[in-house]
């Protein structure tokens, strides 16, 4: 059960450090150009 | 049980389609009881009256076809049952909406029923800036609804029919099956999205508050912005929608969670099962992440060319937050209507069009084309490329990631391109309309590809002013670009061939 638990806070954490690439991403491009 | 095999068809779809009339009446009560805690009286009677009606239309229809429940629906009823209760869903929801009298006629309630529903987010509301509490919760809870799949809600828990309800299913435009029955999945994906609706709420409510909202009003429009961003939706609380923040944070917030909202639910579920790796090779994510980034390039030197935003912060607070929001088909704004078509520039515009036609993920919140049938066809041009330059004895077979490899079959590509094709044609129709309505093109193509879309970037077309058949076919195109056309389709030729036996 805490494993799963894990896990989940992990997947959320992992979806939210690629939705901050996305941002980043969009940042660099901005800067860049 | 009636001898005619056409009538007894009749009655499972009509039981069907009372249980999701049902639950949409007993759901209704939650503007009701947001309109007492806010005082709103009156709206909270207008609730309880349309709930009440609501309510006895769904178990009239399911007194009606109760006996025949246990019949198995075919792939085409169940699209039929998916399709037609969105429709009566649309003018059963839209009677609050009517009485509240903050809409023009009946059918710009309806228009803002199915933009709500269909998580499109063009709205046609009046004095949106004083519209109660009771109401707002409305169309946010109607436009979540709508995200998650209320059909599916419905049935997940009124049905043990679970051979019915993955019918239904698949006919309200989800095809992914994220456990072995759809009722779980259909579970599965309220978890995930309940679970984020707690951390978004808190999230977004923080933000509201830091840009000089009063916590109370602060945590409503907190949730009421997070139901629209994680179900790729555009609504807003305020007639100015994202724009009237004035608020960085709000803008990241809320991108973070409409680009979250437009994965794959079997992505999601992936990832919050261990399979954290998925995230980072998926076709559709990576599909996305090179359509974004290529178009995100044409918009922003289009802006620099008619130098729209003069820095750096300006040019990501406004030109990258739009084309994100265009590309996950959320539709939220922070620049005016107008300003699209007087500041932006045809070349920027194009690419925001595209975008908003590429829509999101497959089995998610987001409409459009989906980055999944998108990268689909380019590993089938790139198959094809590939099969010419090597010896005609040599056999070579393509792959696709989506969860696990898959081998690219003619009938996947074949399926991708037909759902295109049909997309394209919608947003043919829409823009020919527009044109014949008295709009330029570049007006008429940007409206037609938001609706077609499920987007609701608006760049002006949408007003109670604009003429009744281009909202009559708005709503259409809204309905059919959601439920991806064949569900539709199979309740149009089902009514037809109805009418002609009779």
């Amino acid at each position: 059960m805490k494993g799963k638990q894990n896990n989940i806070v992990i997947g959320i954490f992992v979806e939210m450090i690629f939705a901050a690439i996305v941002v980043a991403g969009g940042w660099m491009i901005s800067v860049l150009l | 049980m009636p001898e005619n095999k056409q009538i007894s068809r009749f009655y499972p779809i009509c039981y069907y389609i009372g249980l999701i009339i049902l639950v949409l009446g007993c759901l209704m009560i939650i503007p009701a009881v947001t309109a007492v805690f806010s005082s709103e009286f009156n709206i909270f009677s207008i609730f309880l009256a349309c709930a009440s009606l609501t309510v006895m239309i769904g178990l009239g229809m399911i007194m009606i076809g109760c006996h025949y429940r246990q019949i198995k629906l075919n792939f085409g009823e169940g699209t039929i049952v998916a399709s037609a209760s969105w429709l009566l869903g649309m003018l059963l929801c839209a009677l609050p909406y009517y009485f509240s009298g903050n809409y023009g006629s009946y059918l710009d309630c309806c228009f803002d029923v199915m933009s709500g529903l269909t998580t499109t987010g063009v709205v046609l509301i009046k004095d949106l800036d004083h519209v109660s509490n009771g109401i707002n919760m409305w169309r946010h809870l109607l436009t979540f609804l709508g995200g998650q799949g209320m059909v599916v809600l419905a049935l997940t828990f009124l049905s043990r029919r679970y051979a019915n309800v993955y019918m239904m299913y698949v006919g309200e435009g989800k095809d992914e099956k994220l456990s072995p029955n759809a009722v779980t999945t259909s579970k599965s994906i309220w978890k995930i999205s309940l679970l984020y609706l707690a951390i978004g709420t808190v999230v977004m409510t923080v933000f509201v508050v830091h840009a000089g909202m009063p916590i109370g009003e602060g945590f409503l429009h907190g949730m009421w912005i997070f139901m629209s961003a994680w179900s790729t939706g555009g609504f807003a609380p305020m007639s100015q929608n994202i724009l009237y923040y004035h608020n960085l944070g709000v803008e990241v917030g809320s991108m973070i969670f409409f680009i979250l909202g437009s994965l794959n639910f079997a992505l999601h579920y992936a990832v919050l099962h261990g399979q954290r790796k998925e995230i980072w090779k998926n076709i559709e994510v990576v599909t996305f992440s090179i359509t974004l980034s290529v178009l995100t390039l044409i918009a922003v030197s289009g802006l620099m060319q008619n130098n729209v935003y003069p820095n750096v912060m300006a040019m990501f607070r406004k030109g990258f937050y739009l084309m994100v929001s265009g590309h996950t088909t959320t539709g939220f704004m922070n620049i005016y209507a107008k300003q699209f078509f007087y500041e932006w520039g045809d070349i920027a515009l194009f690419a925001l069009i595209l975008a908003m036609l590429f829509g999101g993920s497959a089995c998610s919140t987001a409409g459009g084309f989906k980055a999944l049938r998108i990268g689909i066809v380019c590993r089938a041009v790139k198959a094809e490329i590939g099969k010419m330059l090597i010896p005609d004895s040599r056999v070579k077979t393509s792959r696709i990631h989506h969860i696990k490899d898959i081998i690219l079959s003619d009938a996947m590509v074949k399926s991708a391109c037909l759902i295109i094709a049909l997309y394209l044609l919608t947003f043919a129709v829409g823009t020919l309309a527009g044109m014949y309505a008295g709009y330029p093109y570049m007006m008429a193509a940007f409206e037609s590809a938001s609706v077609t879309g499920n987007v609701g970037l608006s760049i002006g077309i949408t007003s109670p002013a604009m003429p009744a058949f281009l909202k009559i076919l708005y709503i259409v195109i809204m309905w059919l670009g959601r439920l991806e056309f064949m569900s539709v389709l199979t309740l149009i030729a089902y009514v037809f061939r109805k009418v002609r036996r009779a």
